[in-house]
C-alpha cells in the first residue's frame, strides 16, 4: 500500500516534460532556485572580475613610488568602487548563490519559499550595480571617500555622483534583505519531514 | 541591510534637504555615521565569512572521510559569532575619541570573538586528524582557508589592541588584515564551493590537473600580494594613497607582482568551468566518496526539480 502511494506521489518522471523554458526569458523571468543562483553566481564572477580590475589599477599605479599611470582622484574612486563591488557585487551575490542552489537540496525542499521574490531580489542587482559603475562616468567623477563613506567626506565634500551611489546601495539591500528572508522562511518552514534543526548541515546554519 | 540603508538616506538628506545628522556646524555630529555605519558594517563582514565556515565544515570532512569532529559545538559558535557581530563594531573607531570605558569594553568584546573562532579552527584540525586525506582542488583551497584566515585572525586580535590599534590605524596593516580574511577567507571558499559542487551543477567533473594549478597560482599569488603589506603598514605606510615615500618601494613592487599573478590566473578558473559545463569525465551521483548530505542523493547534473517528495532518510542529512 504504502509503495503503491509513494509510486503515486513520485514526481520525478512528472518532472522531465517540466523541463525549463527555451531562450532568454527562461533566465528573465525563472523562479527556480537552480536557475537563480546560476545567475547570482555568474553575475559575481562579473563582478568579481570587475572589482579585480579595479584593483590591479590601484596595484599598478603602486608599483613604483610616484604617480605614473592614474590621477590621485581617479585612484581614490578605484579604491572605493573596488571596495563596495567586491563586498556587495562579488562575495554577498556569491554566497546568496551557493545558498539558493544548496539550500533547498540540503533540507530536501523542492524549492525557495518564495520563488517569485528571489527572482526579484536577483534582478535588482544588475540595474543596482550599473547606476553603481555609470557614476565613473559622471561629472566630477565616482565616489571618492572610501567604501566607508565617512561623513563629512561622504556628504559636504562629495562629488554630485553620491546621490546615484546611494540610490544604488539602497537597492543592494532591498535585494539582500529578500534574499536574506528568503533564505530564513526557507529554512524555517521547509525542510523535509523529520529533519530536526540539529541535523541540517552546517553550511544551512551559516 | 536596513541600518545601512537608513544611514544613506541621513546621508541624502544632509546633502539634499539641509537636515545636519551629520554636520558639527548644524547641530549634528560625524561620529554618529561611524556608529551607524559600523552598526551595519561588523555584521556585514560575518555574513561574509560565517557562509565560508559553513563550506569549509562540509569540504574537509568529505576528503578526510570523518565526520565533522563537533558539529553541535561548530552551531554554537557560529550562532555566538553571530551574536558577537552586532556588539563590537565600535572596534573600527578607537581613534575617533570614545571614552575609555567604551574602548575597554570593545577591546574585550573583539578578543572574545576569538573563542568561537578558536572552536572552530580546532574542529576543522581535529577532523583532519588522522583521517584519511586526499588533496582535491576543494580540499585544497579549505586548508589554505584555514590557514589563511588563521593569520588573518590573528593580525586581527593585533588590531582589537586599544594601544596597538592608535599605531596600525589606516596603515596597510589593515589592508593586509581583511585582505586575509576576505580573500583567502571568503573568495577560497567560495571558489572551494564552486569545485566542489561543480559536478553536481554540471554533472561533469572539472579537470582536476588545472584546478590545482588554479589553486597554487592563486596561493602564491594572494600570499606575495598581502603578505608584504603586512611589513609596509607597520612600517607606516597610511591606506589609500596613490603614492608613497621611498622606503616602501620595495615591497610595494612585490605586491603588485603578486596581485597580478592573482588576478590573471582567475581568467584560468574562468576557463575551468566553461570547460566543465561544455564537458569532461561523467559524474556519479555521490560524486565524492566521502560526501554526506541529501544534495549527493539526487541525480547530476541536479534535475531542474528535486524533492518534488519529501527524503525520508535524515540520518545521513549533515558531514
Amino acid at each position: 500500500m504504502s509503495a503503491v502511494t509513494a509510486e503515486h506521489h513520485d514526481g520525478s518522471r512528472e518532472d522531465q516534460h517540466h523541463g525549463p523554458d527555451k531562450g532568454i526569458l527562461r533566465w528573465v523571468l525563472t523562479t527556480n532556485h537552480k536557475d537563480i543562483g546560476t545567475l547570482y553566481l555568474w553575475f559575481s564572477f562579473l563582478m568579481f572580475l570587475t572589482g579585480g580590475t579595479m584593483a590591479l589599477v590601484i596595484r599598478a599605479e603602486l608599483f613604483q613610488p610616484g604617480l605614473q599611470i592614474v590621477q590621485p582622484e581617479f585612484f581614490n574612486q578605484m579604491t572605493t568602487m573596488h571596495g563596495l563591488i567586491m563586498v556587495f557585487g562579488a562575495v554577498m551575490p556569491a554566497f546568496v548563490g551557493l545558498a539558493n542552489w544548496l539550500i533547498p537540496m540540503m533540507i530536501g525542499a523542492p524549492d525557495m519559499a518564495l520563488p517569485r521574490m528571489n527572482n526579484y531580489s536577483f534582478w535588482i542587482l544588475p540595474f543596482a550595480f550599473s547606476m553603481l559603475l555609470s557614476t565613473l562616468f559622471m561629472e566630477g567623477g565616482a565616489p571618492n571617500f572610501g567604501w566607508t563613506f565617512y561623513a563629512p567626506l561622504s556628504t559636504d565634500y562629495a562629488p554630485p555622483s553620491v546621490t546615484f551611489f546611494i540610490f544604488a546601495v539602497h537597492l543592494m539591500g532591498i535585494s539582500s534583505i529578500m534574499g536574506a528572508i528568503n533564505v530564513i522562511v526557507t529554512i524555517l518552514n521547509l525542510r523535509a519531514p523529520g529533519m530536526k534543526l540539529m541535523q541540517m548541515p552546517l553550511f544551512v546554519w551559516t | 541591510m536596513p541600518v545601512l540603508a537608513g544611514v544613506v538616506t541621513m546621508i541624502l538628506m544632509d546633502i539634499h534637504f539641509g537636515t545636519a545628522f551629520f554636520n558639527a556646524g548644524g547641530g549634528g555630529d560625524p561620529v554618529l555615521f561611524q556608529h551607524v555605519f559600523w552598526f551595519f558594517g561588523h555584521p556585514e563582514v560575518y555574513i561574509m565569512i560565517l557562509p565560508a565556515f559553513g563550506i569549509v565544515s562540509a569540504i574537509i570532512p568529505t576528503f578526510a572521510r570523518k565526520r565533522l569532529f563537533g558539529y553541535d559545538s561548530m552551531v554554537y559558535a557560529t550562532a555566538s559569532i553571530a551574536f558577537l557581530a552586532f556588539i563590537v563594531w565600535a572596534h573600527h573607531m578607537f581613534t575617533v575619541g570614545i571614552p575609555i570605558t567604551g574602548e575597554l569594553y570593545f577591546m574585550y568584546a573583539t578578543m572574545l570573538i576569538a573563542v568561537p573562532t578558536g572552536v572552530k579552527v580546532f574542529n576543522w584540525v581535529s577532523t583532519m586528524w588522522r583521517g584519511s586525506m586526499t588533496f582535491e582542488t576543494p580540499m585544497l583551497f579549505a586548508i589554505a582557508f584555514v590557514m589563511l584566515f588563521t593569520i588573518g585572525g590573528l593580525s586581527g586580535l593585533m588590531l582589537a589592541i586599544v594601544p596597538a590599534d592608535f599605531q596600525y590605524h589606516d596603515t596597510y596593516f589593515v589592508v593586509a588584515h581583511f585582505h586575509y580574511v576576505l580573500v583567502p577567507g571568503s573568495i577560497f571558499t567560495i571558489m572551494a564551493a564552486a569545485y566542489y559542487w561543480l559536478p553536481k551543477w554540471t554533472g561533469h567533473m572539472y579537470d582536476e590537473a588545472l584546478g590545482k594549478a588554479h589553486f597554487w597560482l592563486s596561493f602564491i599569488g594572494v600570499n606575495v600580494t598581502f603578505f608584504p603589506q603586512h611589513f609596509i603598514g607597520l612600517s607606516g605606510m597610511p591606506r589609500r594613497i596613490p603614492d608613497y615615500a621611498l622606503q616602501f618601494a620595495d615591497y610595494n613592487l612585490v605586491s603588485s607582482c603578486g596581485a597580478f599573478l592573482f588576478g590573471f590566473s582567475q581568467l584560468l578558473f574562468l576557463f575551468i568551468v566553461i570547460k566543465c559545463i561544455y564537458g569532461g569525465r561523467k559524474a556519479s551521483d555521490q560524486v565524492w566518496e566521502g560526501a554526506h548530505g541529501l544534495e549527493w542523493t539526487v541525480a547530476s547534473p541536479a534535475p531542474y526539480h528535486t524533492f518534488s517528495t519529501p527524503p525520508q532518510d535524515m540520518s545521513e542529512a549533515h558531514g
